[in-house]
Formats: C-alpha cells, structure tokens, sequence
C-alpha cells in the first residue's frame, strides 16, 4: 500500500505546481515558483524541537516543543507549558509527533552551477586556470534548476556553493534555496575562499606518470604561486586609494581581514598543517573542508579552533589497511577531540538530499546526536560567518526550518514541512510531478488503488 | 642422451685421451649438434683455428651441479664439449698436448640458462599479421619462430655473458600469442642455437602499445581472445587431419598459418610459456592450460607467494623474475602513513619467494626479465640468502631446472662429460659481494670477462733510489694500489697533497703521537698493464717538492723504475720483493694471496659467509630484534605465515563453520515468517537448521550460544550490480559486441573492498562487465568469502548471464556501428539471428551419421556466438544496463520476438513509466535508491521508480554499482520507505531475496529458511535505520566479519606496519635506492589499472590528481559509472 507522505501532516499540497503542469519538466527548470514572503505569524507545535543552538540558554531539544514565527524571524520557542496566547489570524501548524529543526546546509556543493554533468553547455562548475579568485558562484547560480527542489525536498534549505578545479577556483557563495533570482537566493555572495591545498607527498598509484622529483617540483612551484598571491594581495591592499585596480588582488584581499575564511580542501595531515601554518603566517581566518588526515594532527586542530568540514562520510576508507569503519568514525573522533565539526555529502548536486544520511551515519559511530545534526546546521553557518542569522533555531534567528515525519537524520524521514525566512516552501519537485503523473496511469490501469 | 653419474664415472678405468671415459667423440658431437640458422660461418680473420684444440682447466673447484663440489678438479674440453671432469682423486690428468689453464683459486660453476629473454619482434609481428594465412588480431602471431628472428645482440649477449650466462631462451616480445621460443648459446662469435623443446611464448596483453581501438583493451578480452583461439586451433587440427585422410573428397581447410603454428601446442606438444603479471593471472593462466590440457610454463610475475598453495596447487613450473620493491622510503610521519601494509610486507616478503615456491613443491626457475639493469643480480640474490635460499638453489633455478624446462638438460646445466663446455670461472661465490667472474666458456669458447692483473710483484718490496735510501713500498695489482713509505715524516696533514690519503689512523692521534712514524704515502692512478706500471706518486715519497710521474717495469723480479720531477729531473729507482717465509715464489699465488685470499672463501660453503653478506646478516639481526620485540619471533623470514588476502585484515587461516544458536534476536527472515521478534536461529554444516520463534533446543557438545538481546538478524545482503574485485579493467569496450569475454577470468579476490563490503552485511555480489557496448562480457556471482582461495569466491549455482546495455553508453563511440538506440536495435536483432544459424549449424553437424561427420569439416567454434545461443535456449539470463523506457520495451520486444526472457533490466531508471510491460514480460529490475541527473537519459529517474515497479507487480531490487554503496545497501533499501511508502519488510527484500531470485540462487540464500546456506547479518538496530551497525556478517556458516575482530586485525596490523616501517627506517639506506612505484596506489581499493584502461586513466591524470588530493580513490567505481567514468569528456 502507498501513501504520499508529503500530503500528509502538515505536508504543504502543490496547487501552484499542479497548474503550471509538467510542461517546463522537460527542459530541466524546476516550475515551481517560490514561496511568497511570510504574510501572519506561524505557530509551530506539538513537536520535537531540535535547536541544534550553541546558546546556553536554549535547550538542544525541546519535547512537545513550540515555535513561533513572526516576519520571517523565530520570535520565541518553548516547551508546551508555556505556549504563547493565540491569535486567529495566526497560521496554526500542528506538528504533534513530529520533529522540527533548522534546514540543512550544503557545504562544499556546486548546486545550481551544474544540472546535467554529462552536458557540457549545463556545466558550469569548473573555470579555466588554476587561480580565480574573481570566480563568484553567487552570480551564476540557476535560481530554476531542477536540482535545487529535489534538494529541498529532502530538506537542503541553504547550501554553501564552491567552484571546483585549480588552486583558488573562487569564492564560496552561501545561498537560501529558493528566490526568483541569483540575488534573492543570495545571502552571502563570498563567505569564503576556496583554496585546494596541493598534495605535499608524492603520488605512487598506478596512473600517476609523473616522477616524485617532477611531482615535488610542481608541489614548490605551486606553494611559491599562493605565497606569491597572498603576499602581492597585501602589498596592494596597503598601497590605499592609489591601488591599482586588480581583480585578483582585489579579491584575495578580502580575506585579509580575518572575516572571510579561506576554505582549504585537504586530504592529508600534512597538507592541513601546511594550510594552518600559512593561514597563521597571512593573518586570515580558516575552515579546513575534507580532512580524511584531520585526525592526524587534531592537537593542532583544537588547539587553534580551526574547524573541520568532514567531506563525506559514506566514503572509502583512504588506505587499504584502514578499518572499514574509519571513514564512518572520523566525525566523531573530531568531535571528541574538541574540534568544530560540520558534514558536507560530498555527493553530485543532484543528490544533495542525501547529506542529513551523511551525518546520520557519524552519529551511528559515535558522534552525539546532537553534534551530528549541529554539523549539518549550525556549524555551517558558524564557518561561513552566519550564524547569527542561520543554522540554529532560537529567538531572533530566521525562521529557515524544517518540520519531519521522523527523527532529522534517519534516512525513512521524510520532511512535511519546511520553511526558508518564515516562508513555507513547496516541496513539490520533478520526482513528486513524474511519480504522480505514472502513479495516475497505474490507476487507470486498475493496477494501484487510490 | 643419459649420462652416467658421476659415482658411477669414477669407477671406471681412465682410457683414452685424457680420461674420457667410453663416450664416442662422434656422438658427443652429434648430441650438441647445435643447428644455426646462419647456415655459413664467416671467412676468419686470419688463420683457421684449430678445430681440435684440447683443454684442460684445471686448480678450481668445481661445482659441477648444484649441491656437488669438487676440489682441485680437472676439466678437460674438446671440441666444445667436457671429455671429462675430475680430480686428482679420480685420477683425471689433463691429457697430453693439452692447454692448460690454471684456475687455482677460482670456483668453476656450470654455466647459466636465461629463460626468458625479449627481444623486440614488433617489426616481425607486424609483418606477420600482414601475411597471408594470417590470423585476424594482430597480437595473434604464433607463427613467428624466434629462431629466424635476429639472435640476441651482441651488447645483450655480452651482458649476459658477464653475469655467467652461457645459454638463453629467446622470446619475442609481442602480443598474445607471439610466437616460438629458440634457446641460443650466447657467444661472442658464431652463436649458436641448441635443440631442444622450443615453446609457445605468450602473454595476457591489452590495450597499451597497440591501436586504441584494438581488441583486447582489458585483461578479460586477452583471456577470451586466447580461449577462442585454441578452439579455433583444435578445430583446424580436425580439419586439418581430415582433410588430409581425404584430400579428394573435402574443401581445403582454411590458409591459417597462424593456428596451423598451434597445432603442436593444443596437441600438448609445445608447452605454452605465458607471461603474468599477477599471482592472480597465473592462477588464470593455470586454469585455461587445464581447460585445453596444455603444458603450462608461467612466466612468474614475483607476486606468487602471496597465494603460494593456490599456485602450488596448480601444479604449474614458474619462471621467477628477482625485480623486488625497494626500500620504501618514508622520510615524514605524514608520508609514513601512506604506505600501506601491503606494500611494506611486499617488500620485507618479495624475496622469500622463491623460496616459499621450492618449499611448497613448485618448480622453480630464475630470470633477470624485469630488471632495468641485469647488474642488479648479485645483490638481489643475496637478498634471496637473507630469504631461504642458498647458492645451491640458486644455481639449480638458474642451470639444471630451466635446462629442463627447456628440453636441453642433456646438454647443459651441469659440468659433465658429455655436456657442452658452457661454465663459469669465478674468483670467489658466483653471487657474491666482490666476486669476480673471469672467464666464462661457452661451447669450449673461452670469454675473458675480467682478467686480473698479471703483474707478478705483489706485497712488499723495498724500494732504493740512487742516493742509495730505501724505502719501503707496497704493491697491489689487484686494487690497482701502491703506497710508499717515505723516509722523513710525513708532511702536515694540512698541507699534504690532496692525493695524498692518509690511512686509516685519525688525524687527532697522529698530532699527539710523539715521535710519529712516517705514514705511507699512496699513488694515484696507479695502472698496471702486463709487466709495466704507471702512476702519480706525491713527492714527498722521494723527498721532492710536488707530484713525480713515474713509470717503471718489472724484469725478472726487479722492478726498474723512472720518476719524473716536475722540473724535469729524473729518478731512477729499483724495488724488489721483500721475501716472505709464507710465499712458494709463485707470482701468480703471490698476487692471489695478496689479493683475497680466495682459496679460503672457496672453502666457506655457507652463503652469505662473505664479508659482504656477512654486514647484511648483521643487519638483518638488527632488524630481528625489532621484530622480536613485536613479536614475530625467530621463524625464519619464509616460514613466517602471510595473510590471504596479502596485507591488511588478510587471514591466517581461513575460519571454520561452527554449531551455533543465536538466541533472542529480531529474526528478519524475508521469508514466509516474515518478522520473527525474539527469534532463535540454529546454524549448523554452513546451513541453517532453524530459523523461527524461540523454541528449547538441547545445547550438544560442540554448539555455541550466543545471546543477541534483541539484535537484529537479516539474510546477507545481495548486489546485483557490482564491479568491485576485478582487475584489468571492467569494460572490453573495443568491440561492440564481446559476449565471449567472462567476467570470471579477472576475479580480483584481494580486493580490500570486499572485506569493506563485508562490514556492511554483503554476502553476494553480481559482478558485470561495464555498459561501454551493446553486448558486454558474461557475468560472475561471488560470495564475499574473504580470505579463501579465488575460486572459493565463485558462486557456482548461480545462473549464468552475460551483461547487455543500451542507451547513451553504448552509442557514445563515435564513428562505430552503432551510433544510435535505433542502430542498437538492430544491431541486437542481427547478432541473434547469427546465433540461430550457428546453433543450427552446430546441431546439424552433430545430427550427421557418424561415418559422414568423420568426412565433414566441423563447423567453427564461436564463443560469442555460442554464448548468445546459449540466451535463445533459455540457459543463460541478460542483465541489461538501461535507463530510458522506449530502449527497455525496444529489448523485451526484441526477446520476445526470439522467444526468451530478460532476466533483469538493471538501472532501469525508466522502469515506472512501463512498469506493467514489464511485469507481464517478467523481467526482473534492479534499479538504484535514488540517482539521476548525471546524464540526459537520467533526467526522468526518480526516487519512486523501485516502489512504483514493485507495486505493480516487478520483482525489484536495489544494486550499488559503486564499491562504496555496496557497503550499505541496508539505508540503500530504507530509502524506498521514504520514497513509495514500501513496508520495511518489503524494503528489506529488494537487497535479499529479490536480488537472490534474480540471479538464480534463491535456492540457496536470500532468506532464513531451514536448508539455506548459512549468509546472515547482525545488526544493533533495525536493519532499515540509519543507526544501524553490522556487527558479524556469517556466509556458509563461518563468520566472516567482525567488529570485534576487525579491531583485533586493526591492532595486529598496526603492529606489523610499525615494526616494518622502522625496519625500512634501519636498513633504508643498506638496501638505499628510492621506493619504486608501489603495486597499487595508496588509496587504491586492490584495483591494477593496466593496459588499455592504464591508459586512459594517464590522460585523466590531473582529474586524479584532484580526487587524491582530497585523499579519495580515483579508481573506485562509482554509481551510474559502470567503469565509463574517466572518458575523453573528463569526470563524467
């Protein structure tokens, strides 16, 4: 027996979707317009309230909790002893044996960048050259690209977008997902630099051709062509009003600052002691992304408070004497050595909706429950600095939530409900539209009930 | 030709010319009648030489076979051959008008046989596969005969010549089946070839060097190409045979010079000498010699002792090559941690291999094929002596084995009479540090390979100028050394002369020592040639300012010498030897004795009782104690247990079913229980006995009870679509159509996947070929039994299938029929039809009476074909990569216009939009959880598909295609709860018994039912929630995965890389050299890309590079992937 469960509980009907049809599915752009803004005050209740906050006046779980939402803000949570009085015009969601917490954050992912990976003309992910920094994803992101539905309906409300490829491929890009235009979705156009940090020992797999003297050479000359860039982005940033202008420069000296954190993909305990120590030595802030080798050199990790996105837990371990369990283990060992951990898929785009099983899996291996629905909320937010407005539920955060049919990460939970700045979202996709239009022939072929 | 033994020999009288002993000269020379194929000699230089020179060698020890020495023997030589060998005790005198040669002091060895020597004969390969008669595939050139190739240069001759080698077996160097072997003698002039067994030199080649688009691009097409081949060969043999019975009556059969080339080898004439690079391909070559019962050399590949009892067992001789890994160098913690145990036990067992090989029965010959510098002989078999073998095994896998292998042991290998006069003459053991080879014999012609100085003052001799000083003076010809005591003290240090070293004292002692005797001064360049000596000497030997040039030459003891000032003056000087009571006035002991001494080395028997190998023993120790604090003991190097699979989380032993009754746990039977809650499950001889609600069993001896407190038990878990554990790539991509490749043939069973796999509750794994044509290579089903023998991982009862695709995989080559879904469809149609009529064919021939089918050619053997009627008849299932849903009805029309069914349609992410079609066709489904959008034809997936087919009726299932989803199909089917609203039980059986039933082994597992082999999970939570972990994952009763034991090996194994990388540490720099590239990436899964795959992979190298940067595998095989991942259009 089938039931649509989105139809269910407070699960939001599609009418819109239903109108406009299939007609704009074929041609790969998602028909769904988006949520209009927060019109009354919405009252979330009966559920478990994940907070996943980091305020020590705020419960990481409230039963039979409420939440309040007013002009897209969360105006007060509590337990049901001390719901607020209700006012008619309220919208009302009974959310009873439900769970409710804040909307997952894609790190690391080049939703909206790519839709089809083997159509070159709808790939966008990669620019030519090894340093462009000038490379902002928030300009580029297709506001209608059917990925991003499927994405929220699997609860990916925000996500941190990144180019791939080279050196410094560009900025990181943080975005809500679901606006008219790029700069609707847009929240923080450069939340980070990316930088892909060079392997600092030698390949010796089978398809590498280079020798470890030529793979070595490469590794310094590239090393020298960062030092280079950061060093000539500060010299210009001190020249004043009389810089040249210099986009590249321009750019890099951004992160000067200490606000925007270069976010440095690293594979192996030496390249990430190599991130820190060059991080340390150009006064700008760091996230290391990947870090398979994290646990290596976590000492140095916890004590500098530098954080680790964990880039995929359903992974291979990395060396064929690693415990089949390792990879599933390192989020939680991270954890307990004291370092802010986040989870990013490490999946395509177009199978976001897979990362709250990502950091379910962490959590299955030891990673506190808690921390493993944090690293998939709040500590995003708090790495590409906006945590005061993102990522855990609390007074005065924006109302960005999800409502679930199930505990937030087992991976049978289904979102019912979800809302981005207190606006309900549709959660209707391509899949629900291409289910629904074949479930219809299976009914009129007398073979599914309904 | 038998020859007596030697004991034999020795009791009989001496008669004839200097003791040969009753054998005919005449048939002596017919027994090495060597032919040559250069049929004239060239006109001599000068003078005729004479033919029947007799020598006699005499003075040495002789080891005229492995294991026999003789003293002060005497070997007499004519006419290219040993007239006799013996010592004094023997009575064997060198005959009259003999010439002596006096080799006191040297070691005599037979000399050695090069079995596998490459020559390039890609010229003559491609000449030959342009000829008429010629086989269709390049790579298919058995008809070439090394014997009219060009012999070995005369460069790689000499080089060989230096190591000792008098006799090699020549190969070309050239595709699969590349032609036959000729054995040389590897003189400086007139080499010639010996009889003997020539054989069929062979490879497993693939893709590399050849055409791109030339069959076969992976290892499974190599295998394939070689079966069809020897079918075809046999085939032609019966024509053949016929046709020559009846020559009036028949067609001719076929111009094939290729397969009538083979024609000895599948009569089992010719032995097949196959190249491998792999203990796994070996193991493959065993079992296609014992399918066509051909005789089988393998030409080793130094990996062999990793699966020692599956390669003893085949029973096959092995070429071993000695190119052992170097020191893996590790200068960091970081880059420490890279090197798996893997690679550093390689390199700690690599050199036992030989020896683990002799042990275990094998036979074993030696080869230098696989050095980049033969030079490196000595020093790796003195790394064989710190790793079980001795110079007498050595030396019988380098003389007597190959000899036999060859079919030439009746005349070389050993020195006897009779044999050819192939030997070595070595100052010191054949291989040992320092040795010196002097002459090498081959075929009674003498090679001078090093000759010592004959310069016959050696030792002290006083030195007097015309002042009428002397001097002491020190001669050594042999180290090319002469020092001069000078009368005054030596100059400051400070100041001396750059040339001048000063000996071994320090400089320190020296400065305090009161009253410091003069320290000897030495010549530079010091030369000796014949009788006469040049050399620098510093000036201050004489008493003059600066550096004297001095010649000087030795006449009737007395050395009369001219030094030369640099003003010009002249010295004139005299030396002679200063007598000593020991020396018998002999010079050539003198310098001998001066030299080494080498009577006494000869005496020392032992190996490694140089002082060369004696500094590595020491070493050696060293490293014992770090091994003893491990643990590991004192078993000797060889005899120490290796893990199956070699490295990591491998076993010692593999485990046993035991009698176990778990009790108390949630019983997911996927059978007609359904969910039994507290259930007890009783295992017994690998079945299971019970599988139900909790009942009282009577505990006999012998049963274990095992308390599960409301665990849950599932069946093993079933993939349906799995390329993890094969090697040499996935995809036979060159042609479109490849139903004769098996998957089977390149079963990886060390794959650490497996073992990953296992962890996440996988008992079975389909194994396909990849999607890159229409029609792919047969299927292999595996159970994950880790750590047993390759052929253990078959699941023989599985139906057989063969891959099919369609879509925009199989149309993405471009100019290559076909390009189109429209071309595929065809396509398909066509080859079917051909495999009617070759099947009607087939059964027509076999319908003849028996007289006429004696008359009548047989139709040709077709293993594609063969396999594709096999579809028509029902006996073999397609698996069919597809995604849209006009291809899926496209096919399932297709088979029912043939009359057959599809046994799954996999991805089949269309499926929904015609999921009635196919219910009522009854195909099965096996679709991915939730992927789309990674091509265009994937667009339309969506999550619902595998719930909307199963509720209309398809048998579903979930598959990974991904070595890293196979780890955890459990979540993988929890997620059609999510998308479609399936029961959990019904989830729980698209990973069970779905995809049992699919692949025809329901009968066996799938489910916990009573008579079912013993395949089941443990799991802490329900199998359908995220927060479950696999504790124990059982297969046939025995348990093969468990966290606690998995924590036990993660210790076991952290030990041994610890105490491995510390002794790589310590003798880093004994051994020195860098790390060579290591058998498999660090982050590799156990996948070998080689050949045509290697290849394409080198082009996506900066792509890689980006993966492993990020510490990923690049080469693990990801979903949607089936193998096409790195392709001309990047990532895909």
């Amino acid at each position: 027996m089938m039931r649509r469960r989105s139809d269910r509980g407070a699960g939001a009907a599609a009418p819109v979707a239903a109108m406009l049809g299939l007609a704009a599915a074929a041609a790969g752009q998602s028909p769904t317009p988006p949520a209009p803004p927060q019109s009354a005050p919405i009252l979330i209740h009966g559920a478990t309230i994940h907070t996943a906050s980091a305020d020590a006046s705020v419960p990481p779980r409230i039963d039979d909790g409420w939440l309040l939402v007013r002009d897209g803000r969360i105006e007060a949570i509590g337990a049901a002893a001390d719901r607020p009085e209700t006012d008619p015009s309220w919208e009302m969601v009974d959310a009873t044996g439900m769970h409710v917490c804040p909307g997952f954050h894609a790190m690391d992912t080049q939703l909206g960048l790519v839709e089809t990976m083997a159509v070159r003309a709808t790939d966008d992910r990669r620019e030519t050259g090894d340093v462009t920094p000038e490379i902002v994803p928030a300009v580029a992101i297709n506001p209608d690209s059917d990925l991003i539905p499927v994405a929220r309906s699997g609860g990916i409300l925000l996500a941190s977008v990144v180019p791939t490829g080279g050196l410094v491929p560009g900025w990181c890009s943080t975005v809500r997902l679901d606006g008219w235009t790029p700069e609707d979705l847009a929240i923080e156009q450069r939340s980070g630099l990316v930088v892909n940090w060079p392997m600092m020992t030698p390949v010796r797999a089978s398809w590498m051709r280079r020798s470890e003297r030529e793979q070595q050479e490469r590794l310094e000359r590239r090393l020298e062509t960062l030092e280079d860039l950061f060093e000539s982005a500060a010299v210009w940033r001190d020249l004043g009003e009389d810089r040249p202008a210099d986009r590249r420069r321009e750019e890099v000296a951004r992160t000067l600052d200490g606000t925007r954190p270069l976010l440095v993909s690293c594979g192996s305990a030496a390249q990430i002691e190599a991130a820190i120590a060059f991080a340390a030595r150009h006064g700008v802030k760091i996230a290391i992304v990947g870090g398979p080798g994290a646990l290596e050199c976590a000492d140095l990790l916890a004590e500098r408070g530098v954080p680790v996105v964990v880039d995929g837990v359903h992974r291979l371990p990395r060396r064929r004497h690693d415990r089949p369990g390792e990879p599933f283990e390192l989020a939680g060992r991270l954890h307990a050595a004291g370092i802010p951990v986040a989870i990013a898929a490490m999946e395509e785009p177009a199978h976001e909706r897979n990362l709250p099983h990502h950091a379910a899996a962490a959590a299955a291996h030891g990673l506190p429950p808690d921390a493993a629905l944090a690293a998939v909320t709040r500590v995003p937010a708090e790495i590409v600095g906006i945590a005061d407005r993102y990522g855990s539920l609390q007074p005065g955060r924006s109302a960005t939530l999800l409502v679930l049919d199930g505990p937030p990460l087992e991976v049978a939970t289904t979102p019912t409900a979800a809302f981005i700045d207190g606006r309900r979202i549709d959660l209707s996709n391509r899949h629900t539209r291409q289910r629904d239009k074949y479930l219809e022939k299976y009914r009129r072929l007398g073979l599914v009930e309904e | 030709m038998p020859m007596p033994s030697t004991a034999a020999r020795r009791l009989r009288p001496r008669t004839g010319i200097g003791g040969c002993r009753g054998v005919p000269i005449a048939a002596l020379a017919a027994t090495v009648a060597a032919t040559s194929v250069r049929a004239q000699s060239p006109p001599p230089a000068d003078l005729h030489p004479s033919k029947d020179e007799v020598w006699a060698i005499v003075g040495a020890d002789a080891v005229i076979r492995p294991g026999e020495r003789l003293s002060d023997a005497v070997i007499v030589i004519r006419d290219g051959v040993i007239l006799a060998v013996g010592s004094d005790a023997d009575e064997v005198v060198p005959p009259l008008g003999a010439r002596v040669v006096d080799a006191t002091g040297l070691v005599a060895y037979p000399g050695l046989v090069e079995m596998r020597l490459e020559i390039d004969a890609s010229e003559a390969a491609g000449e030959a596969s342009r000829e008429g008669g010629a086989h269709w595939n390049p790579r298919i050139v058995p008809q070439l005969d090394a014997a009219r190739l060009a012999l070995p240069g005369d460069s790689v001759r000499r080089n060989l010549r230096e190591l000792g080698f008098t006799v090699a077996a020549v190969h070309p160097s050239h595709g699969i089946l590349r032609g036959r072997t000729a054995t040389w003698s590897l003189a400086e002039t007139e080499p010639r070839r010996l009889g003997g067994r020539p054989m069929m030199s062979a490879a497993f080649e693939h893709g590399g060097s050849w055409d791109r688009a030339s069959y076969p691009g992976a290892f499974v097409g190599a295998v394939a190409l070689l079966r069809q081949t020897l079918q075809d060969a046999q085939w032609h043999a019966i024509a053949r045979a016929q046709w020559r019975e009846d020559p009036e009556g028949l067609e001719t059969p076929i111009a094939a010079a290729a397969l009538e080339a083979l024609e000895p080898v599948v009569a089992g004439e010719t032995p097949i000498l196959l190249a491998t690079d792999s203990e796994l391909e070996l193991l493959e070559a065993a079992e296609l010699a014992a399918e066509f019962d051909l005789p089988l050399v393998a030409g080793g590949s130094g990996d062999e002792y990793r699966r020692l009892a599956e390669v003893a067992a085949a029973g096959v001789p092995v070429v071993v090559p000695l190119d052992f890994p170097e020191t893996p160098r590790a200068d960091s913690p970081w880059e420490a941690s890279e090197l798996t145990l893997r690679e550093l036990l390689a390199w700690e067992q690599a050199p036992t291999n030989p020896r683990r090989l002799l042990d275990a029965g094998v036979e074993v010959a030696l080869t230098t094929h696989g050095f980049e510098d033969r030079g490196d002989l000595p020093r790796r078999i003195r790394e064989t002596y710190d790793a079980g073998l001795d110079e007498d095994l050595v030396l019988a896998a380098f003389t007597t084995t190959p000899a036999r292998l060859l079919g030439i042991d009746s005349i070389v290998g050993t020195i006897e009479a009779g044999k050819r006069a192939d030997l070595v003459l070595v100052d010191g053991d054949l291989f040992g540090k320092d040795r010196e080879i002097r002459e090498v014999w081959i075929g009674g012609a003498r090679h001078r390979i090093e000759t010592p100085p004959t310069f016959a003052l050696a030792g002290d001799a006083e030195l007097t100028l015309p002042d009428g000083t002397a001097r002491r003076m020190s001669i050594d010809p042999a180290r090319g050394k002469v020092e001069v005591v000078p009368v005054a003290p030596a100059p400051d240090p400070e100041v001396a002369d750059p040339a001048v070293e000063p000996d071994d004292e320090d400089a320190d002692d020296e400065a305090t020592a009161p009253a410091a005797a003069p320290r000897p001064i030495r010549a530079t360049s010091a030369t000796f040639v014949g009788d006469t000596l040049s050399m620098r000497l510093p000036g201050a030997a004489f008493d003059r300012e600066g550096v004297l040039r001095v010649a000087a030459v030795l006449i009737e003891g007395v050395l009369h010498g001219t030094a030369e000032t640099e003003d010009g003056e002249l010295i004139r000087f005299t030396a002679t030897a200063i007598e000593e009571d020991e020396s018998d006035g002999t010079p050539e002991n003198d310098a001998a004795a001066a030299v080494e001494h080498p009577e006494e080395r000869g005496e020392a028997e032992a190996p490694g009782s140089d002082q060369g190998a004696g500094e590595q023993l020491v070493s050696a120790d060293d490293a014992e104690k770090v091994v003893a604090g491990a643990g590991v003991g004192e078993t000797p190097l060889w005899e120490r247990p290796l893990p199956v699979p070699f490295g990591a989380f491998g076993r010692l032993e593999p485990g046993s079913a035991e009698r176990v009754l778990f009790r108390g746990a949630t019983l997911w039977t996927c059978g007609p229980q359904g969910i039994v809650e507290n259930g007890d499950l009783l295992v017994a001889d690998g079945r299971i006995a019970y599988a139900g609600p909790r009942r009282e069993f009577r505990l006999d001896e012998g049963m274990r009870l095992v308390e599960l407190d409301g665990r849950h038990v599932t069946p093993g878990l079933i993939d349906c679509h799995s390329h993890t554990g094969l090697f040499g790539g996935v995809n036979e991509w060159t042609s479109n159509a490849t139903a004769e490749v098996r998957m089977a043939d390149a079963l990886d069973p060390d794959d650490i996947d497996w073992y990953r796999q296992l962890a996440g509750g996988l008992t079975v794994a389909n194994q396909l070929h990849g999607s890159a044509n229409p029609i792919g290579g047969q299927n292999s089903v595996v159970k994950l039994r880790w750590g047993e023998p390759r052929a253990a991982m078959r699941f023989a009862e599985a139906t057989p299938a063969i891959k099919f695709a369609l879509g925009e995989n199989v149309v993405r080559p471009r100019n290559r029929y076909p390009e189109t879904r429209m071309g595929v469809a065809a396509f398909l149609d066509d080859r079917f039809e051909a495999a009617k009529r070759w099947r009607a064919e087939q059964d027509a021939y076999a319908a003849l009476p028996a007289d006429e089918r004696a008359r009548t050619a047989p139709p040709r053997p077709d293993l594609q074909l063969e396999t594709l009627a096999e579809i028509l008849a029902g006996e073999r299932l397609i698996h069919c990569h597809s995604y849209r849903q006009d291809e899926i009805l496209m096919l399932m029309r297709l088979a029912e216009r043939h009359g057959f069914t599809i046994g799954t349609l996999q991805h089949v992410l269309e499926g929904y939009k015609i999921a009635e079609v196919i219910a009522e066709h009854g195909a099965g489904a096996s679709s991915f959880s939730d992927w789309w959008a990674y091509k265009m034809e994937v667009m339309d997936a969506i999550a619902d598909n595998g719930a909307i087919m199963d509720r209309v009726g398809v048998l579903v299932s979930f598959n990974s295609d991904s070595d890293e989803h196979a780890r955890r199909m459990n979540t993988e089917a929890a997620k059609a709860m999510r998308h479609g609203d399936l029961s959990p039980e019904r989830a729980l059986a698209l990973v069970t018994i779905n995809p049992a039933r699919q692949l025809g082994i329901d009968h066996r597992v799938g489910s916990l039912e009573p008579g079912k082999d013993a395949d089941f999970a443990i799991w802490t939570a329900s199998p359908l929630s995220s927060m479950a972990r696999c504790e124990e994952t059982w297969i046939d009763g025995i348990r093969r995965f468990s966290v606690q034991e998995d924590a036990e090996l993660s210790r076991l194994v952290e030990r041994e890389r610890r105490r491995l990388l510390a002794k790589a540490l310590d003798g880093g720099s004994s051994r020195g050299g860098r790390a060579e590239t290591p058998e498999e990436a660090p982050a590799a899964g156990g996948l070998r890309a080689r050949g045509m795959l290697g290849r394409m992979l080198f082009e996506q190298e900066e792509a890689m590079l980006d993966y492993a940067r990020r510490g990923l595998d690049p080469l693990q095989s990801v979903q949607g992937g089936c193998g096409l991942e790195w392709t001309a259009e990047g990532v895909r």
